[in-house]
């Protein structure tokens, strides 16, 4: 091979690496930071749900690509970002204490299109915004109401989410009775949040309330308390998740929030759509039970004491 | 010369009848609106969410294509001895493999082109005739993952027996189309599986990611350079290795 033929070999194959180094997207990358500027530009819809002081600037948002932690800290108008190595791997929202404070935690949203796309679904910027609002609920929840938390779980320690899980399939699939019943109570709840007369929404809760009071005699103390804690912890946060969906795409919350209130999920995906409904109900009865609320009670409970059943 | 004598022998195969029949399923399957993608249980027949998923339908059969159109090429040639025909002719071996791994580029691209007008096809049909221009330079970019294919199978053809190098080719295309699923078991697995996913992933090229690149040429119009020249570097790569290499009858 002529010299020349090598040396002009070699410089193509030098302009395309440098070519691939030199594009190569480095640090958080746009739509990540377009993820979160939208979340931000929706403290608006966050406002009008009613929790006191839920702002989601005063929780950092760390962004795992799989390699960092970018980590978007407000600052005024702005916001700071720090890059970190991963506090945890995750391949879905969650948060974390660092240095006494609570993050947000979420994948880089080309990582969650990559994980939704295996399963043929999409994941947009207005998804990855919800999300991260859900889990600035769930840091705005520990940050105020630590303690009533925690003592949801009682005595028990569920520290692994997988054997929650596990534990509340078990009782489900062994007591289909309280499967059966569970979805009535569903239906009920769904029936209420769409009728205007409050008798009729009493004497539906009246049903509700035997339906429950039978369901919960079938499962075990555990099950039981895990169903309270996801009911209260997750259920709210699904409600502002949902709340902030609707504030940006009506059609999607449709279709994934509104119409699936009577929809019965195995595992502890349920209980999210259980208080999501009655965090909905609540609003009916009093718009302003979000300003006390202090996670001390069931949602459920609340229901009952405004309507006197 | 010999790459056009290649590509005319090609042609004249029936695996092109299979393209243009695979080609005419797919698209009438998309334009009848017979093919849905279900979120969360529910069907969606939306042209921005459908037509990815079309394009990576058709991506992964002209990878499929590229293979098979690659794959026996240079092997047929030397059990014809052909090759000696050439050489004796004083054409060099690497250069007379090149201009058959044009063929091959060329049959695969052809074919590439008729999946691609299945897609065009629809792009009219749910009537988005505006998006039609930029199918042109989607074609040409999702034509360089096409290229990958069939520059990676010829190479592997010279190096190994038919059997074996179409394995190969297959197992690379695969991981190449299903790029995200890999990246998702990495992150997943622990251990030694999830050094391999790891060495996979650096080494084979993200055929998904070009595709995935080529289609938001289409729905969002953007241009991704960085995906471009790492795609660009492959072709260098294998283009190279089709150059080096040496069949045992050399």
């Amino acid at each position: 091979m002529k010299i020349s033929n090598i040396i002009i070999t070699a410089a193509i194959g030098i302009g395309l690496l440098s070519g691939a180094i030199f594009t190569k997207p480095f640090g958080l990358s746009d739509e990540d930071r377009a993820c979160y500027e939208t979340a931000v530009s929706l403290q608006y819809a966050a406002d009008n749900i009613g929790f006191t002081d839920f702002y989601l600037t005063d929780y950092p948002v760390s962004v795992c690509d799989g390699k960092n932690d970018y980590v978007l800290i407000s600052n005024g108008n702005s916001y700071d970002v720090v890059k970190r190595a991963p506090v945890i791997e995750t391949l879905a929202g969650t948060i974390y204490e660092v240095d006494g404070q609570y993050e947000v935690i979420v994948p880089a949203r080309s990582l969650m299109k990559s994980l939704v796309g295996v399963i043929g679904e999409t994941w947009n910027e207005n998804e990855q915004a919800a999300m991260i609002w859900h889990e600035a609920f769930h840091c705005w929840q520990m940050s105020n109401y630590e303690d009533n938390i925690v003592s949801i779980l009682g005595e028990n320690s569920f520290e692994d989410d997988s054997f929650g899980g596990a534990l509340i399939n078990s009782q489900y699939t062994e007591n289909p009775k309280a499967a059966e019943l569970f979805r009535k109570q569903l239906v009920l709840l769904s029936d209420c949040i769409g009728e205007k007369d409050v008798d009729i929404i009493k004497e539906s809760i009246v049903k509700y309330k035997k339906l429950d009071e039978e369901r919960l005699s079938l499962l075990s103390e555990d099950t039981v308390c895990l169903e309270k804690y996801y009911t209260r912890v997750e259920g709210t946060a699904s409600y502002v998740e949902a709340c902030i969906c609707k504030s940006q795409d009506a059609n999607r919350y449709e279709s994934e929030y509104q119409s699936r209130l009577a929809e019965y999920s195995e595992g502890s995906e349920k209980y999210y759509t259980l208080g999501r409904s009655q965090c909905m109900l609540l609003d009916k009865l009093d718009s302003n039970w979000k300003t006390e609320y202090d996670f001390s009670d069931d949602l459920i409970d609340l229901i009952y004491e405004k309507l006197g059943v | 010369m010999i790459a056009l004598i290649a590509f005319k022998e090609k042609i004249r195969r029936k695996v092109f009848f299979a393209v243009f029949a695979l080609a005419a399923l797919i698209t009438l399957i998309f334009s009848t609106g017979a093919a849905t993608v279900t979120i969360n249980g529910e069907s969606v027949t939306d042209y921005k969410i459908l037509m990815p998923t079309m394009l990576t339908v058709m991506n992964a059969a002209s990878c499929a294509m590229a293979v098979a159109l690659s794959l026996n090429t240079i092997p047929k040639e030397y059990e014809r001895h052909t090759n000696q025909l050439i050489f004796i002719r004083g054409v060099s071996q690497s250069r007379y493999r090149i201009q058959l791994a044009i063929a091959n580029i060329t049959a695969s691209l052809v074919s590439h082109a008729i999946f691609f007008s299945g897609l065009a096809v629809y792009i009219i049909t749910s009537k988005n005739p505006s998006e039609l221009l930029w199918a042109v330079p989607s074609y040409m970019y999702s034509g360089i993952g096409i290229v990958i294919v069939s520059l990676c199978t010829t190479c592997l053809s010279i190096v190994f027996s038919e059997m074996a190098a179409g394995v190969i080719s297959v197992v690379i295309m695969l991981i190449g189309v299903f790029y995200p699923m890999i990246e998702l078991l990495k992150g997943i697995a622990g251990g030694l599986s999830g050094k391999i996913f790891k060495a996979l992933l650096f080494v084979l090229p993200n055929l998904h990611g070009i595709q995935s690149a080529a289609g938001c040429l289409i729905t969002e119009h953007t241009f991704d350079l960085h995906i471009m020249f790492v795609a660009l570097f492959y072709v260098y790569l294998f283009a190279l290795g089709i150059i080096l290499f040496r069949r045992k009858e050399d």
